[in-house]
């Protein structure tokens, strides 16, 4: 203890230390303190931005010293010197540029002091008019104000002329010292002009220059006023993000970190993100492009939280493990808690879905569109509800399984419901069977069962008269292969023994029909002669149309397709039948909807076939078959499967991820697995839940880009509310685009740029039906709906060997066509009544078709075709056809400009194309040639002069006119 | 190693648990060793092995480690060392009267100092120490955020603010209507009244348990057993649909919630007797209500044959002695619920639907 001194009061602690340790928290709150302000201060984005700096800076000064020594070169050399020439010349005739020059101010000044006066001369007779006005109304000295304005009028006049006077001089002495200047004013141009880059770089680099003050804007506490580094960010009052509570307008801050993403210029490999340029600056976040940066931002398509500027909390999420593992290295990643974070890299086209799905086509981002397709292939609407337009009201499109009994025989139907894909790789019928969730004898053998069951209950559809079916001829195999090309069969049919559905991939036109592998193991010659000769008898609605084959044709098919067998499918037969199994899992059904009683009674009244078929219908239920197969009875049977309208939201705690741990907990990767493997969820649970409750969802056995494509597609279904003014794609052909799919129109068309699916099967292009584009404004409404009703009625391209098939479209498909083709080209239905043609007109139209050879592609007559020696690829349509097909205001524009309506077509561009979009007749340079003799003869007695004429041949707009009309009314 | 984790978990199933921390709460207060210096470090050093212990398992440092939960962890050790202080003193001050010797507190008695600088000079130190703490504090650990709060999905679970978890834990055995207002209530009025009721003039001014045992034994158990121990539980205990889970169990699957619970009169009517329901909700809760009576006013008579007891309601007065014994038997009603629900699965004594009352 301290002595203490006498007057000193007694204390419990020593003072001095304790000022001590008071001093030492003050210390460490004042630490504290600087801490807080420093954790505030110091963000990871401002280290990003300081480092963009860096790199912008060096890669400019790069650019900058190329472009200096390129400064240095001979050519840039030459251009000074020419400057300095230029400059020396000019020094030499100083004086006398001088002395124009002092003229010229002169001149200026004195043309100031006329055009002062002249103003006040003015203002002063205004001033004057009114005085009279005066004097008018309340009397006063009228004639002599009207005598002064007359004289400040003349005196106006005169500063007027003086001014113009002077004008003239001075616009003369102007030329004279331009044409003094002007060797050097041409020099100093072409010189600017060649090292424009070097002055564009020069301000840039000023402009990257570090400041002196930089450092002390970016401090604390005075960084408000105007910071180096600063947050970047847009408003986005149209595209609200959802607060459950409220809806708030989005900002994204997205580009504080990702300086460059809208500035081209950054595409280099040198780049790496967050410094790149957008990969589709035409498409995206470009101030040019559709979506600029200032009204979409980012987040509305790739997700996130764009408030965020913390790397994980921004909610990047990784495209793979090696990814993560870097991320979590460099960022130190840990995944965000967000409804909706970022899309990983290779699933972003999602973000196409919510404003792109009315459009139904959406080319641009090719999974995502590749990933709805199949979604409707493989009929995921069937048992999930999906209220969006692609999936809205789709009817049931399986094949008819009435007929299945007249096809093949039990054994074949129980192998294949067991294991579809071993019988065909590519077919969209999924495994229902035998996954990975059933262990154990007890449920295997109720698998049997249930196969059984379902074969059972099928056969019990077949009609009591089984359909009668002609001989089939016999017909050539080889022939029949070389036909399934060049009928067009490939365009619908993948036919290769190996064949899967990536072969058709991202288009899904080939798997509009069946696969066609193994058809010899599977279907009778009979059957299959009788299908191709006319589908529709067989199975009236089915989505396969009339081939309009010939006998021959057909049965050289069905020969080959006869020929097309899997090892070890033929007589495979039933396994017998467990009648307790069968009866256990029927009684468990039964008792689910009804009373104990009642089941038993109703299994008692049943014998053993009777039995089998209702638990087959049991298990269709169960299945939910009756989502893509028209079933008699099950028309009105709810979807079995959870609704998946809003999957891209869907909370991650409301999904089962069971006793996996193999899959990371995220939307994406649950969705993939659960469509890649819909029963890895029951893993552990196989022997434990009861048999009836394992999933049921089946194995479409789908490839990784497959799987990609569909999570793709699923992650954009948010309830995300686009704001409409930003809606500006063409919903109003989202129908029409549906109902081109759904009769697979691309497999042999090309239709807005993409197809025909007969390219990638190995059809030869000339071979190829024609384009569809601009057909709306092409032919006639009434036309097109008679040739899609029935196009034998005429034969358009005789050479081509595919044959447009005949659709049994209905009044809403007709209609649903037709209007997009007119919608989309901005055509009228009704195009209007010919007009009678002029006689000049007709001769005009007579004489070019003749010179421009008009008839030598396009056959005239029934005959013609016969006559010519040309190559199919070379032939056109006959111009006798026009006049029922054509839309008669349409030709002449296309005689005028066919690429401007298809791209590539073989029609010749006759009339050139000048840069300034006027078209040049050629006509106008045959008249003088010998052979024009007899068409100057034909023309003559129309035309008042030899001049009048070639101007008409010259005028590309008479020449077009004349020659729709020539065909309209002169081939007769 | 797996098995130690597998005993703990063992160990932290509720009816096990609860019964451990009886026991050990009356042994630790029975004893005179756990109140002496080397008794506080032992049980520190038992309660920071256990801690190193935990957090050396992923998936107990996941919950130990989070930002909501760290208070918690503090309060284990924060209301230990507070309780072990008293009572440390206590028991000096006991033996040092026993030997004739004066208190720490009377043996300080004439010792003066001034408030300035003694008292407020360390009380600012201490406070800006404090902030120090907690400025500190919140920046190494960030404040838990999460997104925009979605009213259509509960997170599961639901957890109350830490202060709170107690009472949450009493959803689970009482009817809300009990759980959230009426004993909460009481609580509150029961903490009020401790003044009044508490006629024992001893241990005013200095600590002392040998002459308080009673009073801070009572006050002790529902603060440590009861209150304490269920914030600790409620934060690391329970889990996805509010079921238990071991400290080493992970959460994932989430167990499916509890069995199947029966009140009273079905246990009795139905289980027992097989006659099924009587309809009168008089006759039918009439088992419950005898139960109900007895716990209330038959125990109290009982106990009253102890002399001990007698004594009390001497002292005490009539009016204080039934309030203190109508508080504590509503204290008591929460072990009995709580085992009655885990042994028998028994959530309602008595079950009046027909009356918004269940007990």
């Amino acid at each position: 203890m301290r002595r203490l001194l006498p007057n000193e009061p007694e204390r419990h602690f020593d003072i001095r230390r304790l000022s001590v340790v008071f001093a030492c928290a003050s210390l460490a709150l004042a630490g504290a303190t600087v801490w807080i302000i420093a954790d505030d201060h110091g963000r990871d984005w401002k280290e990003t931005q300081a480092e963009f700096r860096r790199l912008e800076r060096a890669s400019v000064e790069e650019e900058l010293a190329i472009a200096r020594s390129r400064a240095q070169q001979a050519e840039v050399a030459s251009l000074w010197e020419s400057v300095a020439r230029e400059e020396t010349a000019l020094a030499e005739r100083r004086e006398e540029l001088d002395e124009h020059g002092e003229l010229l101010a002169g001149l200026e000044r004195q043309r100031s002091v006329v055009v002062s006066r002249s103003r006040s001369l003015g203002s002063r007779i205004e001033a004057t008019r009114a005085r009279l006005a005066e004097a008018v109304v309340d009397g006063g000295d009228e004639e002599g104000l009207r005598l002064r304005v007359g004289e400040l009028e003349a005196e106006l006049l005169e500063q007027r002329k003086a001014t113009e006077l002077l004008d003239e001089e001075i616009v003369g002495l102007e030329d004279r010292i331009e044409g003094l200047r002007s060797g050097l004013d041409q020099a100093r141009e072409r010189l600017e002009l060649a090292t424009a880059e070097l002055r564009r770089l020069e301000a840039r680099s000023a402009a990257l220059a570090e400041g002196t003050t930089d450092a002390l804007r970016d401090l604390p506490l005075v960084d408000f006023l105007r910071p180096v580094s600063r947050i970047r960010q847009v408003v986005l009052d149209d595209l609200t993000t959802d607060l459950h509570f409220t809806r708030a307008p989005r900002v994204d801050r997205c580009a504080t970190c990702h300086l460059a993403a809208d500035r081209p210029g950054f595409e280099s490999a040198d780049w790496a993100e967050p410094y790149r340029s957008h990969p589709r600056l035409d498409l995206f976040v470009g101030a040019g492009s559709p979506h600029p940066y200032e009204r979409f931002g980012c987040t509305v398509c790739h997700g996130g939280e764009g408030r965020a500027t913390e790397f994980s909390r921004a909610g990047h999420s990784p495209v793979d493990v090696e990814q993560e593992a870097r991320w979590r290295d460099e960022h130190d990643w840990r995944r965000a808690e967000l409804e909706r974070p970022i899309l990983p890299a290779d699933l972003s086209e999602a973000g196409c879905v919510d404003c792109h799905q009315e459009e139904v086509w959406t080319p641009a981002s090719q999974v995502q569109e590749a990933g709805r397709a199949l979604t409707l292939r493989l009929g995921c609407q069937g048992c999930h509800r999906i209220d969006r337009p692609s999936f809205r009201d789709r009817p049931v499109d399986g094949p008819d399984l009435r007929l299945l009994a007249s096809k093949v025989d039990r054994g074949w139907a129980y192998r294949y419901l067991e294991a579809p894909r071993s019988f065909r790789p590519a077919t969209t019928m999924p495994s229902f069977f035998h996954l990975e969730n059933v262990e154990g004898e007890a449920s295997l053998s109720r698998q049997r069962a249930e196969i059984r069951a379902l074969v059972a209950y099928l056969w019990s559809l077949a009609p009591e008269t089984p359909p009668e079916l002609p001989a089939a001829p016999r017909g050539d195999a080889r022939r029949g292969a070389a036909l399934f090309l060049e009928r067009g069969c490939a365009g619908c049919h993948l036919a290769a023994p190996e064949a899967t559905r990536d072969d058709a991939f991202p288009r899904t036109e080939r798997l509009q029909g069946p696969s066609l592998q193994g058809t010899g193991s599977k279907l009778s010659p009979d059957w299959l002669y009788a299908w191709l000769r006319d589908p529709a008898a067989l199975s009236p609605g089915t989505a396969m149309p009339d081939p309009r084959l010939t006998d021959d044709e057909a049965a050289d098919l069905t020969a080959w397709l006869a020929t097309r067998v899997v090892e070890g499918w033929a007589g495979a037969t039933l396994p017998p039948a467990d009648e307790a199994v069968r009866d256990g899992l029927l009684l468990d059904r039964l008792t689910r909807s009804g009373t104990v009683e009642a089941a038993v009674a109703r299994v008692e009244s049943l014998d053993a076939s009777e039995r089998e078929i209702l638990l087959g219908l049991e298990t269709v239920r169960k299945y939910g078959c009756h989502g893509c197969h028209a079933l008699p009875g099950l028309e009105d049977e709810p979807p079995i499967g959870s609704e998946l309208t809003d999957i891209g939201v869907k909370p991650l705690e409301q999904v089962d991820f069971g006793r996996v741990d193999d899959v990371p907990r995220t939307r994406h990767d649950w969705l993939r697995a659960q469509i890649t493997r819909p029963r890895v969820w029951d893993r552990g649970l196989a022997t434990v839940k009861p048999y009836d409750e394992l999933l049921r969802m089946p194995d479409y056995g789908l490839s990784e880009r497959e799987a990609r494509a569909i999570v793709t597609n699923l992650l954009g279904m948010t309830d995300d509310l686009a704001a409409p003014g930003l809606l500006t794609g063409r919903h109003e052909l989202g129908p029409g685009r549906l109902a081109i799919d759904r009769h697979a129109c691309r497999a042999c068309h090309r239709v807005e740029g993409t197809g025909p699916a007969l390219l990638d099967a190995g059809v030869e292009p000339a071979a190829l039906p024609p384009p569809l584009d601009a057909e709306g404004v092409r032919v006639q409404a009434e036309w097109l709906l008679g040739y899609l009703r029935d196009p034998s009625a005429v034969r358009l391209r005789p050479w081509l060997a595919i044959r447009m098939p005949a659709f049994e479209l209905g009044h809403g498909d007709l209609d649903t066509l037709l209007r997009y083709f007119m919608e989309r080209d901005g055509a009228p239905v009704f195009s209007p009544e010919p007009r009678r043609p002029t006689e000049r007109s007709l001769a005009l139209g007579r004489v070019a078709f003749a010179m421009l050879q008009c008839a030598r592609c396009h056959p005239a007559g029934p005959g013609a075709l016969a006559d010519l020696t040309l190559q199919p690829q070379e032939l056109a349509p006959s111009l006798l056809l026009a006049r029922q097909r054509l839309r008669w205001d349409w030709v002449p524009a296309w005689i005028a400009d066919p690429q401007a309506f298809v791209a590539g077509t073989r029609m010749p561009t006759n009339f050139a194309i000048l840069p300034d979009g006027r078209h040049v007749s050629p006509l106008v340079d045959e008249v003088e040639a010998p052979m024009f003799g007899p068409y100057r003869a034909l023309l003559a007695a129309h035309f008042e002069s030899e001049e009048a004429m070639i101007e008409a041949l010259g005028d590309v707009g008479q020449v077009t006119v004349g020659l729709r009309d020539h065909i309209w009314w002169g081939l007769r | 190693m797996d098995s130690i984790k597998g005993l703990i978990d063992l160990a932290a199933s509720p009816p096990v648990a609860f019964t451990l921390s009886i026991v050990v709460f009356f042994t630790l207060f029975r004893s005179r060793w756990p109140w002496t210096r080397g008794g506080g470090l032992t049980m520190l050093g038992v309660g920071v092995a256990g801690l190193v212990f935990g957090l050396s398992d992923d998936e107990l440092r996941r919950r130990v480690a989070e930002p909501d939960n760290l208070p918690i962890v503090g309060l284990v050790f924060v209301v230990g060392f507070f309780v072990w202080l008293a009572m440390s003193k206590a028991w000096a001050n006991d033996e040092a009267t026993e030997r004739g010797d004066p208190t720490l507190e009377e043996s300080e008695r004439d010792d003066r100092v001034l408030t300035w600088p003694d008292l407020v000079f360390v009380e600012l130190i201490a406070a800006i120490l404090l902030t120090v703490a907690l400025v500190v504090w919140s920046l190494l650990v960030p404040a838990p955020l999460e997104g925009p709060a979605n009213p259509a999905l509960a997170p599961n679970p639901s957890k109350a603010p830490w202060y709170f978890v107690g009472l949450q834990e009493l959803l689970v055995y009482f009817d809300p209507w009990l759980a959230g207002v009426v004993i909460p209530g009481l609580i509150v009025f029961g903490l009020l009244a401790i003044p009044y009721m508490d006629r024992n003039p001893r241990g005013n001014g200095y600590y002392t348990f040998r002459e308080r045992r009673p009073e801070i034994l009572l006050f002790l158990f529902g603060f440590l057993v009861l209150w304490c121990q269920l914030i600790v539980v409620g934060t690391f205990v329970r889990g996805p649909n509010w079921s238990f889970y071991g400290p080493f169990e992970s959460w994932e699957p989430a167990r499916v919630a509890g069995t199947a619970t029966i009140s009273l009169s079905e246990a009795l009517w139905v289980r027992l007797l097989g006659v099924g329901l009587p309809g009168s909700w008089l006759l039918r809760e009439l088992p419950g209500l005898l139960v109900v009576g007895l716990w209330f006013v038959g125990l109290p008579v009982l106990a009253l044959r102890s002399p001990w007891l007698r004594e009390q309601r001497e002292r005490l007065g009539r009016v204080r002695f039934h309030t203190v014994v109508f508080l504590v038997a509503v204290m008591g009603l929460l072990p009995l619920k709580m085992y009655a629900r885990w042994l028998f699965h028994l959530q309602d004594i008595v079950h009046l639907p027909e009356l918004l009352l269940s007990l």
